[in-house]
């Protein structure tokens, strides 16, 4: 996955569990759970609410790693 | 993609097809073995205990499907839930092998049941009882499990008893939730294309052994035309905006 994101650093310092995190942005425990472990990439509206919320750029939470083979 | 040779690979496999079918077919004239296999008559030598099968089977799924539930319950009340996450997945985990239980029940339950009613079956209206107490008790099991997704995730929407209950559920869920679902129903439709190719050919050996007829072989067929070309409209009329999901 391209996509690295330091959502689960940013949930701490704002001291949310994955619930009430998941309620503040409209989505689902689990929805959280698979960004965090980089099992989901979210969409552009979510990655926006997501900064939002945590008063940051998109990305500072989320950043775009190019693969090796995808050069 | 080469064309050429992507259709060389597909005669190839249709080859090795044929070879395998004139293969088990000297195999079969040399030996004898499907004949003697169609002589003993399996499957009536195994149907009166499809009786026992359909009431220790279901139930036994049953009993699974109720202790997860059971124990999911046990999660959703506990005071460390909303704090540990491997406890959320765990309760996750619970209710979904709650649902897949009562599931496999409910079509082992239509299954086991369509091969007991016979006439001459003494047990039939047992048969008939117990068709109806899984069925019941599998739909109270679903329900149970809906009702807690829905107590944990006030968002989820639907009721199971209304036909509208698939729509509703995939409209509250979200974005993640709705790419599992594609991407897992995406997975179940390429096996299922080719369970059901393989089940084609298999009822057509069939109806050459044991003689089951041609019904077998039409009414799958019928399937593997409607699940084709359903997909093939759905995917036109979602390109086209027409449908929603």
């Amino acid at each position: 996955m391209p996509l690295i994101n330091r959502l689960k650093e940013h949930r701490a310092r704002l001291s949310v569990n994955q619930s009430e995190l998941g309620k503040m942005a409209g989505v689902s425990r689990q929805t959280i759970s698979l960004i965090e472990r980089g099992d989901y990439s979210p969409s552009i509206t979510l990655a926006l609410k997501l900064a939002k919320i945590f008063s940051v750029s998109v990305e500072e939470i989320f950043q775009y790693e190019e693969a090796q083979n995808e050069r | 993609m080469n064309v050429r040779k992507s259709f060389i690979k597909i005669v190839g496999w249709l080859i090795l097809g044929a070879i395998f079918g004139i293969a088990g077919s000297f195999i079969n004239q040399r030996w004898q073995l499907m004949e003697e296999l169609a002589q003993r008559d399996i499957f009536s030598s195994i149907q009166p205990y499809f009786f026992w099968i359909h009431v220790i089977g279901t139930g036994l799924l049953l009993l699974i499907s109720f202790s997860c539930y059971v124990q999911s319950k046990r999660i959703m009340t506990s005071p460390d839930l909303e704090e540990d996450e491997a406890l959320s997945d765990k309760l996750d985990q619970f209710q979904h092998r709650a649902l897949t239980s009562s599931m496999v029940a409910m079509i082992l339950n239509f299954v086991t049941f369509g091969v007991s009613v016979e006439v001459g079956n003494l047990r039939i209206l047992v048969s008939v009882g117990v068709f109806i107490l899984v069925m019941l008790l599998s739909s109270l099991i679903d329900l149970l499990v809906i009702k807690q997704v829905r107590e944990q995730d006030p968002m989820k929407k639907g009721d199971p008893s209304k036909m509208r209950f698939d729509k509703e559920w995939l409209e509250s869920c979200d974005e993640a939730e709705k790419m599992l679902i594609y991407q897992s129903a995406y997975r179940t439709f390429s096996l299922m294309k080719q369970v059901l190719m393989f089940s084609v050919v298999a009822a057509m050996v069939s109806k050459m052994i044991f003689d089951t007829g041609n019904v077998l072989i039409l009414v799958l067929g019928t399937i593997w035309l409607i699940h084709n070309l359903s997909y093939t409209i759905y995917a036109r009329q979602v390109e086209k905006g027409k449908i929603n999901i």
